[in-house]
């Protein structure tokens, strides 16, 4: 199986930067387009598609979904832990002001877990939708950057 | 081909020892500084709300040899919530995909 090194934000910034810029005349070889080595003359650690992969958005909807059942787990733990062990738990049934219907019983255990799940879904969601909008942000402003960059030297050449 | 759907079993996944660790460490120092913030305000009734935590973390005041113990408790509390959710999350996402 390839084994795949991680990468430091500031060794990205020195494979980004302006000692990647490769005129149309190769240095070594390469074609336009093709992998570049690191300045130090490393394999090449990631082309465009791994590029991509590597900045994957979060699945918003798995997300969700997961920060849903773990917030309803957590409620119907709770709940269990005061019906079982510990009987009369006035400060748990406060949950009611936010979920209708959570009393601290079976019945309500269940009514609790399905409010988590909802409100934990859409927080969740709301998480991974902010987080891939941050990656998308920061990625255009690298790649904007970049792309400033490579043409720095435009006014030179006239 | 080969390397792209490794490469995307390894990135479209989380890890879900990571999120254990990481929100263990949020829970457990979030309630750490929580405590001894309220320790250092002191008052005629310190944490009267956040002692009631001792329900479900034994052992557990609000002072500063409690914030000890009540890290202890938070951050396994908080790894067992990350795992599930680095769990569930790879688990629905290997589905979806």
């Amino acid at each position: 199986m390839t084994r795949w090194r991680p990468i430091s934000r500031n060794r990205l910034r020195e494979l980004d930067g302006p000692a990647h810029y490769m005129p149309a005349t190769s240095r070594h070889g390469e074609t336009p387009g093709s992998p570049v080595p690191g300045p130090h003359g490393e394999e090449p650690v990631a082309d465009g598609v791994e590029v991509r992969l590597a900045f994957a958005p979060l699945h918003k909807g798995a997300f969700g979904a997961a920060i849903g059942a773990t917030a309803a787990l957590l409620v119907l733990a709770l709940t269990a832990f005061h019906l079982i062990l510990e009987p009369g738990a006035p400060n748990l049934e406060l949950l009611a002001v936010y979920f209708r219907g959570y009393t601290v019983s079976w019945r309500g255990a269940f009514i609790g877990a399905a409010w988590a799940f909802g409100v934990g879904f859409v927080g969740g969601w709301f998480f991974a939708f902010c987080r891939n909008l941050a990656i998308a942000i920061s990625i255009f402003i690298t790649r904007t950057k970049a792309e400033l960059g490579e043409t720095a030297e435009f006014l030179d050449h006239i | 081909m080969a390397q792209e759907r490794t490469l995307q079993t390894v990135v479209h996944r989380i890890n879900a020892r990571a999120w254990g660790i990481a929100t263990g460490l949020v829970c457990g120092l979030g309630l750490l500084i929580a405590t001894n913030v309220l320790v250092i305000k002191g008052g005629p009734y310190v944490g009267a709300h956040l002692g009631l935590l001792a329900t479900y973390f034994p052992g557990y005041s609000v002072t500063f040899v409690g914030s000890l113990i009540g890290f202890v408790y938070a951050f396994v509390l908080g790894y067992l919530l990350g795992r599930v959710i680095g769990t569930v999350y790879d688990w629905l996402v290997d589905r979806t995909r």
